[in-house]
């Protein structure tokens, strides 16, 4: 079944059914070989694909670099769709994918680089936080002191409000990998945030 | 909230969140981009097939040459078939 069919099939539930439809017409455009057809895509989806992409970074140069590499990613693997999700739930599957590789080369060079001063400089987050963008700042500060494991199970928990089955559904993990990432992230970020004053309380 | 923390941190976390949450992300134009390196990369896959080719002559005109040179030589040579067949003859 071609990705057109499987769409018509299916339907696009959750999406708003104009853009759905642009999107059938646009992914089998695409598929035979119109590349402006995909431009139309990437101009429809970049912002909540930045907005996404946002979570993974606060650099507004790799921000855009990641957009790219997920449209880049999508346009490669796009054979392979087979319509049975909205074309946006799809994206956002590989854009959380793109993330999580990243923070893990970032890990991995971060690994060096501390192996590397020996003596790592701890980052102190700043708590007098007033604004979004401060809030953000911060939350992306303390997510980044824990392995990329447990900060994507965290990002995902927190920010997108996920369940554990709909992390290891997405991610391709087990629903217990993801419970016991989140316990060990959560007990990790307590313990940062009452380092620095926030509560000394009991619960997880 | 900074002056009032919640008392269990997990619960600012949660407001932190929250917070950051309405965060406006920066302005990005991602197409052009993305367009020139889909188009880059196409152009690479549909010159695939040329570049084996170009390869794959490139590579026959070697050994073609590795047999022309020497046989062509001794054609050019009129001495070398004689020094081939006794080369003390001479002497």
């Amino acid at each position: 079944m071609s990705a057109l069919t499987a769409i018509q099939s299916v339907g696009l539930g959750g999406l708003d059914s104009v853009s759905g439809q642009e999107d059938v017409l646009d992914i089998n455009a695409c598929l035979n070989g119109n590349q402006e057809a995909y431009a139309r895509l990437v101009q429809r989806y970049e912002r909540l694909i930045a907005n996404q992409m946002w979570r993974f970074t606060r650099d507004q140069t790799i921000l855009e670099e990641l957009v790219q590499e997920v449209f880049v990613e999508a346009y490669t693997s796009l054979p392979g769709f087979k319509g049975k999700s909205p074309f946006l739930h799809w994206l956002r599957r590989i854009a959380t994918r793109v993330g999580y590789r990243f923070w893990k080369n970032k890990a991995r060079a971060k690994e060096r680089q501390e192996q590397f001063n020996q003596n790592p400089t701890e980052v102190t987050p700043d708590y007098n936080v007033a604004t979004p963008s401060e809030a953000g700042e911060f939350v992306a500060g303390l997510l980044d002191e824990l392995p990329p494991g447990e900060r994507m199970v965290l990002t995902l928990l927190y920010f997108e409000e996920w369940s554990t089955q709909e992390i290891a559904d997405h991610m391709g993990w087990t629903r217990s990998l993801v419970k016991v990432r989140a316990f060990r992230a959560r007990k990790k970020l307590k313990t940062m945030l009452e380092g620095a004053g926030y509560g000394q309380s009991s619960s997880i | 909230m900074a002056n009032h923390p919640p008392s269990d941190p997990l619960k600012t976390f949660e407001n932190l969140v929250r917070q950051a949450n309405r965060e406006s992300v920066p302005e990005i134009n991602a197409m052009p981009e993305v367009m020139r390196r889909i188009r880059q990369e196409t152009g690479l896959i549909r010159e695939r097939p040329l570049i084996w080719m170009t390869a794959g002559s490139a590579l026959a005109a070697v050994a073609v040459m590795i047999f022309a040179i020497p046989a062509a030589s001794s054609l050019l040579d009129p001495l070398s078939a004689l020094m081939q067949n006794n080369p003390m003859s001479m002497f």
